[in-house]
């Protein structure tokens, strides 16, 4: 029991995570309404929603700089689908008109002409009525470009923070191979290393992935992505210096004498760099704002986040536990 | 040979411009369907492909240990 139970955890939490990160539902949210233009007179607007439930005699108006257009008509086609009818008056004061319909807004939804002084404004909507999420349960925020894909934080996410804790660790037996030279927090610190590339390759692949679908391509110009490849080829580049020195205690002090310089590396890398005010980055929580702030990071995914990344972690330790000992007893026979 | 390699390359240019019309409009299409749930799919995928490839080559390594000691 003493020796498994973070084991145990480790299979534990990703389950709890993994179950919960796929099965949770978003919460409803219009994702589409054309046309994107109007003009005044008579305009039918087709609205779909996500998750929604449309039902007849639902509010539904559209808001131009906070004047309110009263719809003719709503056909509620299902649960998702609906058509609006409504006549657009001239002279709204926005270039811009969102759409709210049972209270879920879809901002900026169409191009406005025929600007002037303002309209009179409709009385349907004086208080936009709150998103009605009774018996939903427990929902995910649904966010327009990335809709179901915001549950690649519990899959995306946690491989950095497994790579950056397995670095750390390596970092630390680096530093205490210094003092004493001792062989078997070597072998510890390279599976840390080995273990890490790969969660950083998987991050790195599976954030390509997410930007192809959120971004539009595989690999964009950002601060982070830039950083994360660079921080990997210095990890490459340790191990390429270990299997160039034959000598194992030369190479033990030279190699945690580098990977002190990697690690610091890392840090400047993944955290100062993309901090840094003057650059922009696509990254949520870089570009002059710290990370992990309310706006970034909703309530309801930290509670499935936290768990995901504790398992990962734990995980990857395990990992670097079973590399370790693969290591010495290999290096045992060879002696 | 040189005739091969040369349609070998007319070819792989023929079909890498063939993927490039097509791409854009295949992959969107995987990756942005049922409100981009495929692009969840498809990272979960890589996460199990990796570690399964990890797996695989520890498995290699004890087996390597286990013929040295038999011999």
């Amino acid at each position: 029991m003493k020796h498994w139970w973070w084991k145990f955890m480790a299979v534990v939490l990703l389950l709890i995570a993994s179950i919960a990160g796929l099965r949770v539902p978003l919460s409803p949210a219009l994702v589409h309404v054309s046309p994107s233009r109007i003009m005044p007179g008579e305009v039918m607007i087709d609205v779909t929603g996500y998750n929604t439930r449309f039902a007849d005699g639902m509010r539904t108006y559209l808001v131009n700089d906070n004047q309110y257009v009263c719809p003719m008509r709503v056909d509620v086609m299902d649960a998702t689908h609906a058509r609006i009818v409504a006549e657009v008056p001239a002279g709204m004061r926005a270039s811009m008109t969102d759409i709210v319909v049972q209270g879920m807004t879809y901002p900026g939804a169409f191009f406005t002409e025929s600007l002037g002084e303002g309209i009179e404004s409709g009385s349907c909507a004086p208080t936009p009525p709150k998103l009605d999420l009774t018996g939903l349960g427990f929902t995910f925020p649904n966010r327009s470009i990335l809709y179901e894909s915001i549950r690649n934080l519990f899959f995306h996410v946690p491989m950095w923070f497994t790579m950056i804790a397995l670095m750390g660790i390596a970092f630390w037996q680096s530093i205490k191979v210094l003092g004493n030279t001792d062989l078997e927090r070597d072998r510890a610190a390279r599976s840390a290393v080995q273990v890490g590339l790969l969660f950083c390759g998987l991050g790195l692949v599976t954030g390509a992935v997410w930007a192809r679908a959120t971004w539009g391509a595989f690999w964009t110009n950002d601060v982070k992505l830039n950083g994360a490849a660079v921080t990997a080829l210095i990890y490459l580049a340790y191990l390429v210096l270990r299997g160039s020195i034959p000598d194992l205690y030369k190479r033990a002090r030279l190699a945690a004498i580098y990977n002190i310089f990697a690690f610091v590396l890392l840090v400047l890398f993944l955290f100062v760099v993309p901090r840094l005010n003057e650059i922009d980055s696509l990254h949520p929580g870089n570009g002059g704002n710290s990370g992990f702030n309310d706006l970034d990071l909703d309530n309801r995914l930290r509670i499935v986040f936290y768990p995901a990344v504790a398992g990962w972690v734990l995980l990857g330790i395990w990992m670097v536990d079973l590399r370790t000992r693969t290591a010495r007893l290999i290096e045992q026979m060879d002696r | 040979m040189r005739a091969f390699a040369t349609t070998a390359l007319l070819t792989l240019t023929a079909l890498n411009s063939m993927a490039q019309d097509a791409a854009p409009s295949w992959l969107e299409h995987t990756l942005h369907g049922n409100g981009k749930i495929n692009t969840v799919v498809a990272v979960v995928a890589i996460i199990i492909l990796g570690l399964g490839i990890w797996m695989w080559r520890m498995d290699r390594r004890l087996r390597a240990m286990e013929t040295r000691q038999r011999n």
